[in-house]
């Protein structure tokens, strides 16, 4: 004979399940965690795609422009954000100690700017290429600069610039004065171009962002 | 009709099975997990990635953050604390990988794994969140009781007894899954993922040398193919709901319906697997994105029921009798 207490437990199971996919549909859900920021739309890529949006709805008898489609953009992210964060508050201690949580948008705006890492050595006053992303003829720290968790440091930092850039920069010159003590100076930049879709003249723009030159000595611990 | 669905969603959850399933994805992604932390350690990366930047690290103003990460409140920040951080993270995922203590193995695992994410977020992606949420789902779960050194203990059998458990665990994988695809898809609105921008996303993002594994600059002069594969990504990762729908098909095996016939001689759930599978394929050999596609092919066992992958072992041991 089952007891009460074990006839209960699928009903009790069920209903917390019910509260955690609730939760954590919620959380998985498009809804943006923080607002939009006028600054965050203003970046090349996401101009293209409001500009994509304002043809496309003008096609469909839609009138409309970039800065009344960013206005939207804000306001909508203002009212979502803040009903996606009162549901999730409760949680957030347990979602931090766990590192558990959702967020899925992988891909989402394709880079049409993307960003290419190159690493200069200076010796006898000249610098020479010694790294640059994808290029099979210099590929110094290649194995630990493609790791997934280092990529992430570097690539997101081409985005928006954080601290951990100068940390980048930093290890980097670290490695290159060991290898070639006779340099004097490392330099990190990236190289942004514009990737045109097939069939579009090709950009031939190459823009030189984020140079950070370490001399001897300033590379830290 | 509320009590209707309430009595459904109950006994939604209230299946039993042998564990079976839930070990295969325990086995292969504490697997994967230990690859990934063999290799930062092999590169020489532990103290770069997770050492505060007084000892040569990248994490920035760790110990000025609010809140600062467990670790660093309770231990010196030091390279031997990011060491044995990471250490221990590793072996934990190795025993909770081969079901030794494995209740206790994966508790240490999610915490020390969620103590490197806060240390260094940059370095922490999409696909670590993903591991962690699995991780926590199987903590509840009866998932050392098979292909495990606990199994072995308890039964005098690495593969276990084949008792049943609780099921819901697996069906909360397969929930977690779904709504990881679906996510994707639906937030991919950028205008190179639909049709209106000639479904040119994957063409974009193989242009990116952080993101390409080799130059891809030849694929303009095929550039129908890439089109073809985002049309197929695309479409894919929006139909993940369907296989809910294929899912409550199989558990309700041998009612009536046209729909639910057409879907069984199809295959269509086995087909949408297959496709997942390549996708990820395509994405190891395109991509370098590290262990993202090997980790999600790891929570492909959970796809199945038990039985279906016992039948499969067994086609398998007789084609090598052959």
């Amino acid at each position: 004979m089952s007891s009460p207490q074990s006839d209960r437990l699928p009903s009790l199971r069920a209903a917390l399940l019910a509260v955690v996919v609730f939760v954590q549909g919620v959380a998985a859900s498009p809804l943006p965690p923080s607002p939009t920021s006028a600054k965050a739309l203003a970046n090349p890529i996401a101009i293209e795609e409001l500009n994509g949006w304002v043809k496309l709805l003008g096609g469909l008898g839609v009138k409309t422009d970039r800065a009344a489609l960013t206005e939207l953009a804000i306001e909508a992210s203002i009212v979502t954000s803040e009903l996606r964060n009162s549901v999730i508050k409760p949680f957030r201690p347990l979602l931090r100690i766990t590192g558990t949580g959702q967020g899925w948008g992988l891909f989402t705006y394709p880079n049409t700017h993307p960003h290419r890492l190159v690493i200069e050595v200076e010796r006898d006053g000249k610098f020479e290429v010694v790294y640059r992303a994808l290029d099979p003829e210099h590929t110094y720290l290649e194995p630990q600069l493609t790791f997934r968790r280092v990529r992430g440091v570097y690539d997101d930092n081409a985005s928006k610039v954080r601290p951990s850039y100068e940390s980048f920069a930093r290890w980097v010159a670290r490695h290159a004065f060991e290898d070639w003590p006779d340099a004097t100076r490392v330099r990190v930049k990236m190289i942004r171009t514009h990737v045109v879709t097939p069939g579009q003249t090709a950009d031939p723009k190459a823009e030189t962002r984020l140079v950070r030159v370490v001399k001897r000595g300033e590379e830290g611990p | 009709m509320i009590g209707r669905l309430w009595r459904y969603w109950v006994a939604l959850w209230d299946h039993k099975e042998p564990a079976t399933a839930m070990a295969w994805v325990r086995l292969l992604l504490g697997l994967v997990l230990c690859w990934d932390l063999a290799e930062a350690w092999q590169l020489d990366l532990v103290s770069t990635l997770w050492a505060p930047p007084e000892a040569g690290g990248f994490p920035s103003n760790l110990l000025h953050r609010d809140p600062v990460p467990e670790v660093y409140r309770l231990f010196p920040p030091t390279e031997a604390t990011a060491a044995g951080l990471h250490a221990v993270t590793f072996f934990a995922s190795l025993a909770w990988a081969l079901g030794l203590f494995t209740r206790l193995s994966g508790l240490v695992l999610i915490l020390a794994y969620a103590q490197l994410a806060q240390i260094l977020p940059l370095g922490d992606r999409g696909i670590d969140l993903m591991m962690r949420d699995v991780m926590f789902i199987l903590l509840f779960s009866r998932c050392g009781d098979a292909l495990s050194l606990d199994a072995r203990r308890r039964t005098g059998s690495f593969f276990g007894d084949g008792a049943l458990v609780s099921a819901w665990p697996r069906h909360l994988i397969i929930l977690q899954i779904v709504v990881m695809y679906w996510m994707a898809g639906v937030q991919k609105t950028a205008l190179t993922w639909t049709p209106f921008g000639g479904y040119h996303a994957l063409y974009i993002i193989l242009q990116d040398p952080h993101i390409a594994r080799h130059s891809f600059e030849w694929l303009a002069s095929v550039w129908p193919l890439t089109s073809l594969a985002t049309a197929t990504t695309h479409i894919w990762e929006n139909s993940a709901p369907l296989m809910l729908v294929l899912m409550h098909f199989r558990m309700t095996d041998g009612q009536p319906g046209r729909l639910r016939a057409w879907a069984k001689r199809l295959r269509l759930m086995h087909l949408w697997v297959f496709v997942g599978v390549l996708l990820h394929l395509g994405i190891a050999a395109t991509m370098q994105l590290g262990i993202f596609p090997w980790a999600m092919l790891a929570l492909y066992p959970a796809w199945f029921h038990p039985d279906e992958l016992g039948a499969a072992w067994g086609w398998l041991k007789a084609r090598a009798g052959r």
